[in-house]
């Protein structure tokens, strides 16, 4: 184990166990899994994207492109992990991808001997003929043959969440420009919300040595988090990334909230989308290393300079034992004087800087450049001096320190294009939305003394400084350095693979703009978007072009920023909290009286209620519908839309609403009425009744209630905004039960003894507001299942009690709960046009009530439903229909075909729209739409089913099968 | 008698644990009346303005403003006649709907209440409901929500009835993904 005497931020008293590819290692609380894997010596962790070449740890964070690992196994197995963004836990247990049978030995890095094929773009050179073999051969090879680890198939067992957070200031970081930009705002009175990918508050402090206002690091650090953290006007979400920057001052993240631990505890999410509002914000987000393009600089043992002071300093773990660092600035120099001080051998600082000089006794700097690595994991290292010789340096970690890139992502996702800074060598942000500001590193500014002069000012005025702040030592400033002639493979996009020879050719092709480069040879493409590597790929783009970074320029940065689980993105948005459920205020008496239940838009209706007995659900429904007809049954219908309106100009509003005149509706009556939409179809039918003279309620189709709501508000607030009316939805507040069947009166009597409820007081379409037990009820008497009928409403939360009492007082009647599919037999037997017949492309004329439209007065669609094409004669119109044969079933959708015409679309005249089986008619009736269908009574035509295989001869009839005199439902 | 009312999350809260001390405690408010009140098209601002504060004073309750001359009144344990009262107060500049069953209506008590709305609410809740009478009308979970601040640490909520067992399902696991213990306030 190569642990240091370090304190650094782990504990050693947690001891944490975990495996890696089924090894045991063990690891500290504050660990890392790549920390861990480097304590325990394991320096080879994956393979890589296209040539299966060895991979190692290169980076501290979540822009690591090498060490890509399966997180736990089974159905919370998670591919790309990065191991360095990894919160060691005990029991963790992770994977190598993308090799067989091990990292180390893998059979697929024979690709490696095929590199010159896989060239950029190769994929669109390739596999071109025999033009049979692409989908057959070729493409499953190479999905198979794709790297990136594999998703486990099983749903995930875990849960999502989602939270709002709003601030005056939002600061994105908590390195020293972060901290000091919070404590500025905080001192401002600000409401500020500092959001931090890593668990600690701190960002570099954590993994750098050196002062902050002549205060140790760590000092200085303690006493900002202590002030943020005491202050309540101050909101930290650590383990929190932010991934979308979007228009309005909005943002997007996601915060790990369980991903440090085996399983969530209950309850607990695995991770939790937060969406942030901000008037400020402050990306304090630093800026990350960028790579050094040579040969060999992919082998395990090269990592990132600033990766080796993390595991260091921060982790107290040795990357290796003798230690050389590549760098064309201080940074690297100032990382060797780190590992000296913490007795790791620094064999060489290698500067490819022509003026470098030794900043230290305590290593030797040399200068020249890297231009080979050794050995399976890193050996040695080639470094060709100024004078063209190569010595060869014994080392097993290489630190690159070729400079650093601002991140400045977010800015692209709301359009700002980044500029390039000579100062700096570094694109930056120019031109930002107001209220956003860069600041720190991020915006340039890499020293410590620097980014907390950065962050101060952004926090204190919500802006960025005018100018770049003055940076007294700027030892990061770099440009991006490409060594010439290497003989080996040079990495620019380790993720997927991208050589310096890969962006050469696509040049010489001619894909010579950065985001054509991008797409050719798919640099920057991976999961990590090319945070380190793509600058790097632009200059030598710029320079094979023979001009300046500046004007070959960057691609434009996307959302997410980081990859970004599927599941996070839904948080809790999934099932019921997806799509609620809708209960109908009579629910809970359903379901104890054996109701099963079907889902009708988000209600939850009872469709059928199971009686001993009953062999299936048919045999309860026909059994409920001839209880109807015999006694009496109860259904809720407090589904249905009830609307009221109010208002001197009501009458005239619903006249223009109806087809029919309402306006002549008394008060204490209700008229059945259809509504067109404007294209003269029909739109919604229902009742109407009139509580006063400046007081109506409607009712609508359940599954029109809102549209019918949209319309009569679009109505009156634009159509006609000058009249004396309003209307709104009450279908909440009034629980509504339909009492129908021959006993339905005495039940109504018995439940409402001080009402006349004879036919001469209270006659059919009759309407009265009253009381039952002091409770407001309004009582109608409407059939829609064509027997002597009525409805009742009272307040929902009386929805319960009333049901009950019905039900007891109608034991003495025997009594029927009867459901949807009850309702749709009898509606079916009395001819009414349902879902089945309202399609949204029938005519009033078509459902036969072409006498409803009235001559008196205008309404909506009245002229266009006068149209020739929709009074035509020929139009497929509601006809009833009866199989020859009394046992067969016609189904729903089956074409109407003459007899003995093709079962072609072509010959289809109509077809059948509901199919029920009559238990008063003792066979299958339907409803359909035939062409002259009123012309064709007694008439046999073919209901045929292509999906179904059926023909089924039918008589054509009226579609009243019953009572067509209507005595019942007046009597 | 048999008229006896349900309330919205009665029996949702029965399995809660009761004379909750942590947490988020709970109360079902079965005595609201809520009702909408739409100035009629020619009254003025002016007058527009005195209904709001005329309907406005609701005692525990709130006036909501739903839309332009459009308010949603809740008064906690009103009258049997305030709706009648309302209509005649309000004759000739506005219309009133009765909704006072319309809706589920829950209290909270505790700081964790703004916690735990605030992951369903899209608006600022911190300034929305700042003050005691201050409401907002927004969506959790796809369920029209109304809430308002009834108390300095109660905050009240409204859904549509038939969402109740909707919403309580959003709310309990809400509550579970922040750790928050619910319970009921008797």
């Amino acid at each position: 184990v190569k642990r240091l005497a370090l304190d650094g931020r782990i504990d050693r008293t947690k001891p944490l166990s975990f495996r890696f590819d089924g090894r045991a290692y063990t690891g500290f609380e504050g660990d890392t899994l790549a920390s861990a894997l480097l304590a325990n010596d394991v320096r080879i962790v994956g393979r890589s994207f296209k040539y299966h070449r060895p991979r190692g740890i290169m980076t501290d964070g979540p822009d690591e492109p090498n060490a890509l690992v399966t997180l736990r196994s089974g159905a919370r197995a998670e591919p790309n992990s990065k191991a360095p963004a990894i919160e060691l836990y005990d029991g963790l247990a992770a994977f190598s991808q993308n090799c067989w049978p091990s990292p180390r030995f893998d059979l697929m890095a024979v690709n490696g001997l095929l590199s010159p094929l896989f060239v950029a773009g190769f994929y669109y050179k390739t596999f071109m003929w025999p033009a049979s073999f692409w989908e057959r051969i070729y493409e499953p090879i190479i999905r198979r043959a794709a790297g990136m680890g594999r998703l486990s198939g099983a749903p995930d067992p875990d849960t999502y969440d989602r939270s709002h957070a709003f601030a005056d200031v939002l600061v994105v970081g908590s390195g020293v420009a972060g901290m000091s930009a919070a404590r500025a705002a905080a001192r401002r009175d600000k409401r500020v919300l500092l959001v931090e990918t890593d668990p600690l508050l701190g960002g570099r402090l954590l993994c750098e040595t050196g002062e902050v206002e002549d205060r140790p690091c760590a000092n200085w650090l303690a006493d900002a988090v202590r002030e943020l953290t005491s202050n309540d006007r101050v909101r930290v979400l650590n383990r929190t990334t932010l991934f979308g920057a979007y228009d309005d001052h909005s943002f997007a993240a996601v915060e790990r909230v369980a991903d440090h631990v085996p399983v969530p505890n209950h309850g607990q999410p695995r991770q939790r989308y937060w969406k942030i509002v901000a008037a400020e914000v402050i990306f304090a987000t630093g800026a990350t290393e960028r790579p050094i393009a040579f040969g060999g600089n992919d082998r395990p043992g090269v990592m990132m300079a600033s990766a080796v002071q993390s595991y260091v300093n921060r982790y107290a773990v040795a990357p290796g034992k003798r230690v050389a660092i590549f760098a064309n600035s201080d940074s690297g120099h100032d990382v060797a004087a780190d590992l000296v001080a913490a007795g790791i051998d620094v064999v060489a600082v290698v500067d490819a800087r022509p003026d470098a000089v030794a900043s230290s006794t305590r290593f030797r700097v040399v200068r020249g450049q890297v231009v080979a690595t050794h050995g399976k994991s890193l050996k040695s290292i080639d470094v060709r001096g100024e004078d063209g010789a190569i010595e060869r340096i014994a080392c097993d970690v290489l630190g690159m320190a070729g400079g650093w890139n601002p991140n400045i992502g977010f800015a692209g996702h709301l359009g700002a294009r980044p500029t390039w800074c000579e100062t700096t060598q570094a694109f930056r942000q120019s031109t930002l939305p107001a209220g956003m500001c860069f600041a720190g590193a991020a915006d340039g500014a890499f020293s410590r003394s620097a980014a907390l002069v950065s962050g101060a000012t952004a926090g204190s005025s919500g802006e960025k400084p005018s100018s770049l702040v003055a940076d007294d030592r700027a030892p990061c400033v770099a440009p991006p350095l490409l060594v010439k002639g290497c003989r080996t493979k040079a990495f620019i996009d380790f993720q997927h693979d991208v050589t310096v020879a890969d962006v050469l050719l696509a040049e010489q092709e001619g894909y010579k703009s950065v985001e054509h480069l991008k797409r050719y040879t798919t640099l920057g493409m991976a999961t990590d978007q090319g945070k380190a590597s793509q600058v790097l790929g632009h200059a030598l783009l710029a320079e094979r072009r023979g001009t300046s970074i500046g004007a070959v320029g960057t691609i434009a940065a996307r959302p997410p920023y980081t990859p970004v689980a599927i599941g996070a993105l839904a948080g809790m948005h999934c099932g019921v909290n997806l799509k609620p459920l809708r209960l109908t205020p009579t629910h809970d008496w359903a379901a104890e009286n054996g109701a099963s239940f079907v889902n009708a838009g988000l209600w939850r209706r009872a469709q059928w209620f199971t009686r001993f007995g009953d062999n299936d659900w048919f045999a309860s429904a026909v059994r409920e519908a001839r209880a109807v007809r015999s006694s009496v049954g109860l259904c809720d219908v407090s589904t249905l839309g009830k609307i009221e309106i109010a208002g001197r100009d009501a009458p005239a509003l619903l006249d223009r609403l109806y087809t029919g005149m309402i306006s002549t509706v008394p008060v204490g009556k209700c008229r059945y009425g259809v509504m067109l939409r404007e294209d003269g179809f029909v739109f919604d039918d229902g009742t109407v009744a009139r509580l006063a003279d400046d007081r109506f309620v409607l009712t609508t189709t359940t599954a029109n209630a809102g549209a019918v709501m949209r319309h009569i508000d679009f109505a009156t607030q634009v159509l006609w905004p000058n009249l004396d009316v309003a209307a709104c939805s009450v279908t909440e507040n009034w629980a509504q039960i339909a009492v129908a069947g021959p006993h339905s009166r005495a039940l109504l009597q018995d439940l409402l003894p001080d009402l006349d409820l004879s036919n001469e007081a209270f006659p059919f379409m009759g309407a009265l507001a009253g009381t039952w037990e002091g409770v407001p009820m309004r009582l109608f008497r409407l059939s829609f299942s064509g027997e002597l009928a009525y409805e009742i409403a009272v307040p929902s939360g009386y929805g319960d009690a009333l049901i009950r009492t019905l039900a007891r007082l109608g034991r003495q009647y025997d009594f029927t709960p009867y459901g949807l599919e009850a309702l749709g037999i009898l509606r079916i037997e009395k001819g009414h046009a349902a879902g089945g017949e309202l399609n949204g492309q029938v005519s009033a004329h078509d459902l036969g009530l072409g006498r409803m439209l009235s001559k008196k007065k205008d309404f909506v669609g009245r002229v266009m439903a006068e149209r020739a094409a929709l009074v035509d004669p020929g139009r497929p119109t509601l006809v009833g229909l009866k199989p020859i044969d009394p046992t067969q079933k016609p189904s729903a959708g089956s074409h109407l075909l003459a007899r003995g015409a093709a079962a072609t679309a072509s010959a289809s005249q109509g077809h059948v729209t509901s199919i029920a089986f009559s238990g008063v008619c003792d066979q299958w009736i339907a409803l359909g739409l035939l062409a002259n269908g009123p012309d064709r009574l007694g008439e046999i035509v073919v209901a045929s089913s292509p999906l179904r295989g059926t023909q089924i001869s039918v008589e054509v009839c009226s579609p009243i099968f019953f009572d067509p005199e209507g005595a019942r439902l007046r009597g | 008698v048999d008229s006896v009312a349900v309330s919205g999350f009665g029996l949702l809260m029965a399995g809660l644990p009761r004379h909750a001390t942590e947490g988020l405690c709970l109360r079902d408010i079965d005595t609201v009346g809520i009702a909408a009140i739409m100035t009629r098209p020619q009254v003025d601002k002016r007058t527009a303005d005195a209904l709001t504060n005329l309907v406005g004073d609701a005692r525990g309750g709130a006036a909501i403003a739903v839309g332009p001359g459009n308010l949603l009144v809740v008064r906690l344990e009103p009258s049997p006649s305030w709706i009648a009262q309302l209509s005649h107060a309000t004759d000739g500049v506005a219309h009133v709907f009765d909704h006072s069953s319309g809706y589920a209506v829950l209290e909270l008590k505790g700081s964790a209440g703004c916690i735990i709305l605030q992951k369903g609410i899209f608006i600022d809740l911190d300034r929305g409901l700042a003050d005691v009478g201050s409401s907002v009308c927004s969506v959790i979970a796809h369920i029209n929500v109304l809430a308002w601040r009834s108390a300095s640490d109660c905050i009240v909520i409204a859904v549509p009835r038939s969402f109740a067992g909707s919403f309580w399902h959003w709310l309990t696991t809400a509550a579970a993904a922040e750790n928050i213990a619910l319970g009921q306030k008797l």
